[in-house]
């Protein structure tokens, strides 16, 4: 008996050291493979920086997209179909899917193996892999119908799960998955320690009232349920077999053996010692059928996987990179609010017109959807893919107005008032006089280096009071005159604002309950609070650059360091004094759903 | 490693050559290009017949093509409208020939809420065989975006296979850029 007391003992302390490497029988080796086939938006042409082409390095949009395919996508599909007991989670765009679907179809029907073996997670939440945080929820409503009929085409499921471009996470994304099926968000643990700082993940959290959350390459070592988790990979994907080269070196993105070898024998090891090599759903369902409470998840603000490096949203609204000559963050973003809003007003339009303009506004569409790619203003956009955007903006206001001419036409207006939340069209003397301008209500910090300034105020509306704010800045001297910003007074109070995708339903954040120095917001409706009862509203066609608030001061700025230092630039802020509802119903008519005369 | 070391060196390459030289394109853009091109820097004509007869303000725009290839807008302007263009893109490629000057017309499109002018120009490119339309002839229609009164233009040239497509998928946005510039009085 004491012999067999002391063999337990020593099974038990073996136990107990194995268990801090891998926990036994729940532990699981996850993945995320996030590819991106505009990750070289546009190709890259233009990207060598010498005054003739070198055809080898500037290849065409194609060229780099079956680039991707070939020397990266395969390779990991190829990894997992040669261990059919291993599952991974990839994450992709459906323009990827396009691309498969149109020039490599043993590709996709290698995708779609390893989906019906029950391998694989084919994670996507857009068609194009944009900025969808920074935009009205709609954009996402149609991206996500875009993505639904690329899928459907190429009969390949959709997951459940969610993990975006950047890393985007926010928690105003709960409502848009809950409408389309979606169950759980990968959220990136960058983006939760930015806020909380270090902390130990727990198996998986509650998300609004029936979703998951967990934490994307955060480790999990949790004896209460005895789960445990360790990331594989959680990473652009294009990186894996390419041995950490990235698609803007064509010369050295190859696919490389023994990186793939490397891995190969990481999740050898790993399936040696007892870890299933596993992908998120079924990580999920596991959790689910051990009756596994969910965590409760503390306050979030939405933004990207790397805010350390990147200043969050700031990186792709307004914040400058490599390239500082030809960026123009705000000139690209505020092109797509205008392209958004000409659709939305064509689409009005030729309802009420009675015309059938269906193909080209969902071409058009596309367009939008193209142009608010992520990598036409960060991290650090070449003029090839700042230039993307832009055309795709352009292009979209084209098809629009074209629609927008031909319905009033059809309806026999010259100049019309196109409501777009009314649903309306009808004849019009012309836009309302300027409203009366008055001194400024607020002290504002301008600055403008090596410009003039000035801010304009007006009176738009007396109940409730509604000052639309003009900033001026002239062209500046040289080029250290790029930079360009405003800093609002706020009140004590919290942080207020509608969290991305849900433009309607504004949300309060205690600043207490965060650690940063200062986050960055891309404010998808354009409105958040000062406090006191005062809040602005970022009219996105003039102005659509990130807010930066502090837990240590209720101030909010925005700033555009890509500002072209040689143009006259023009802004437009909105302050309103009333209710956050108020506030939130001035967002909507400015940004959401706006009345245009054309 | 590698990669970050190639792009550290390619940054200070970049800005080596910017000091040199205003732009790393053709050079008819960029905000670091506030001086106008030699031959394009006459205002001394602004409201002038172009060849045509037509009247209205002719403009002679550079534009970088493709950032690398080279073109020639010209076009009269009257109010809103653009009754006469004309491109011609140096070396060009599958879906607009080079060397070929195509004829079109077009207007301006204002964004007043955003401050922004977009010039919108249709010109139809003949077929090329071995290109992606294939015999199809190429609708081209440009939309170049410039914000305030600024002069830089930004945008595309969208390039649809077959005759008059103005609307569906395009084969390809062709990126250009150049700044609005008055022709010079012939």
């Amino acid at each position: 008996m004491k012999k067999a007391s002391c063999a337990l003992f020593i099974v038990f302390v073996l136990a107990a050291l194995a268990y801090g490497q891998a926990p036994q029988p729940n532990s699981y080796a996850l993945s995320m493979f996030h590819f991106n086939i505009q990750y070289v938006v546009g190709g890259l042409e233009g990207f060598v920086p010498l005054p003739f082409p070198v055809p080898s390095w500037e290849i065409t949009a194609e060229e780099v997209e079956d680039m991707i395919i070939t020397e990266s996508f395969e390779p990991v599909l190829d990894l997992y179909l040669a261990h059919p007991q291993w599952g991974f989670t990839i994450e992709f765009q459906g323009l990827l899917l396009e691309v498969l679907r149109d020039r490599h179809p043993t590709v996709l029907e290698k995708l779609r193996t390893l989906i019906e073996n029950g391998q694989a997670d084919a994670v996507s939440f857009h068609y194009s892999d944009q900025l969808f945080l920074a935009f009205p929820r709609q954009d996402w409503d149609m991206t996500y119908a875009f993505n639904k009929e690329i899928f459907e085409d190429a009969n390949i499921p959709l997951s459940t799960v969610v993990f975006s471009q950047e890393g985007q996470a926010g928690t105003g994304m709960a409502a848009a998955m809950a409408a389309q099926g979606y169950k759980t968000l990968v959220w990136p643990k960058n983006l939760a320690e930015y806020q909380w700082g270090d902390f130990d993940a727990k198996p998986y959290y509650k998300f609004a009232e029936d979703l998951n959350l967990i934490m994307g390459a955060k480790g999990v070592n949790d004896p209460d349920s005895g789960f445990a988790v360790t990331w594989t990979f959680f990473d652009d994907g294009e990186r894996l077999a390419s041995k950490d080269w990235d698609p803007y070196f064509p010369w050295f993105f190859k696919k490389n053996q023994e990186a793939i070898d490397e891995y190969v024998a990481e999740l050898t090891s790993l399936e040696n010692d007892g870890w299933k090599i596993s992908k998120v759903s079924d990580y999920i369902a596991d959790l689910k059928s051990a009756s596994v409470p969910k965590a409760e998840l503390q306050p979030l603000l939405e933004g990207t996987w790397q805010p350390d490096s990147t200043d969050g949203a700031f990186r792709w609204l307004g914040g400058i990179g490599l390239w500082a000559k030809d960026e123009r963050d705000n000139h690209e973003r505020t092109l797509c609010a205008m392209a958004r809003r000409e659709v939305l007003a064509a689409e009005t339009a030729a309802n009420a017109a009675g015309i059938d303009a269906q193909p080209e506004i969902k071409e058009a569409w596309r367009m939008i959807l193209q142009a608010e790619v992520t990598d036409a203003t960060g991290i650090n956009p070449y003029i090839g893919e700042i230039h993307y955007g832009i055309t795709h903006a352009a292009e979209a206001i084209r098809m629009a107005r074209e629609v927008i001419e031909r319905a009033k036409i059809a309806k026999g207006i010259s100049q019309a008032l196109i409501d777009t939340k009314a649903g309306t069209m009808v004849s019009t003397a012309g836009p309302e006089p300027p409203g009366n301008k008055i001194e400024p209500v607020l002290l504002l910090a301008l600055s403008c280096p090596l410009r003039t300034c000035s801010d304009v105020w007006s009176v738009v509306n007396d109940d409730p009071l509604i000052y639309k704010i003009d900033f001026q800045f002239s062209p500046a001297s040289n080029f250290l005159g790029r930079q360009i910003s405003v800093t609002f007074p706020g009140q004590e109070g919290p942080i207020v604002f509608c969290p991305a995708l849900t433009d309607d339903a504004p949300a309060s954040y205690n600043r207490e309950d965060f650690i940063f120095e200062h986050f960055y917001l891309g404010l998808g409706n354009g409105m958040i609070g000062l406090g006191g009862g005062y809040f602005i509203v970022l009219d996105q066609s003039k102005t659509h650059v990130a807010a930066m608030i502090k837990p240590t001061t209720p101030d909010v700025s925005m700033s555009d360091d890509t500002a072209p230092w040689s143009e006259e630039i023009n802004w437009t802020i909105y302050l309103i004094s009333g209710s956050v509802d108020q506030a939130t119903d001035l967002a909507d008519r400015v940004n959401v759903h706006p009345a245009l005369y054309r | 490693m590698n990669r970050k070391i190639l792009i550290a060196m390619l940054s200070v390459l970049i800005a080596l050559f910017a000091c040199h030289k205003d732009n790393n394109n053709v050079d008819v853009q960029g905000d670091d290009s506030a001086a106008t091109d030699d031959d394009s820097a006459a205002d001394d004509d602004t409201n002038a017949d172009d060849d045509t007869g037509i009247p209205g303000q002719v403009y002679d725009m550079k534009l970088a093509f493709e950032f690398k290839d080279e073109a020639r807008l010209i076009f009269t302007q009257q109010n809103m409208d653009i009754p006469n263009a004309s491109i011609n893109v140096k070396k060009g490629n599958d879906l607009i020939p080079g060397g070929v000057t195509l004829m079109g017309a077009g207007k301006e499109i204002q964004v007043p809420e955003g401050d922004m002018r977009i010039l919108t120009i249709k010109f139809a490119a003949p077929s090329t065989p071995s290109g992606r339309c294939g015999n199809q002839p190429v609708s081209l229609v440009a939309a170049l975006t410039a914000t305030a009164n600024n002069d830089l233009f930004i945008g595309g040239i969208s390039a649809r296979c077959g005759a008059d497509n103005w609307t569906s998928r395009p084969v390809q946005i062709l990126r250009v850029n150049g700044k609005l510039t008055p022709a010079k009085k012939q």
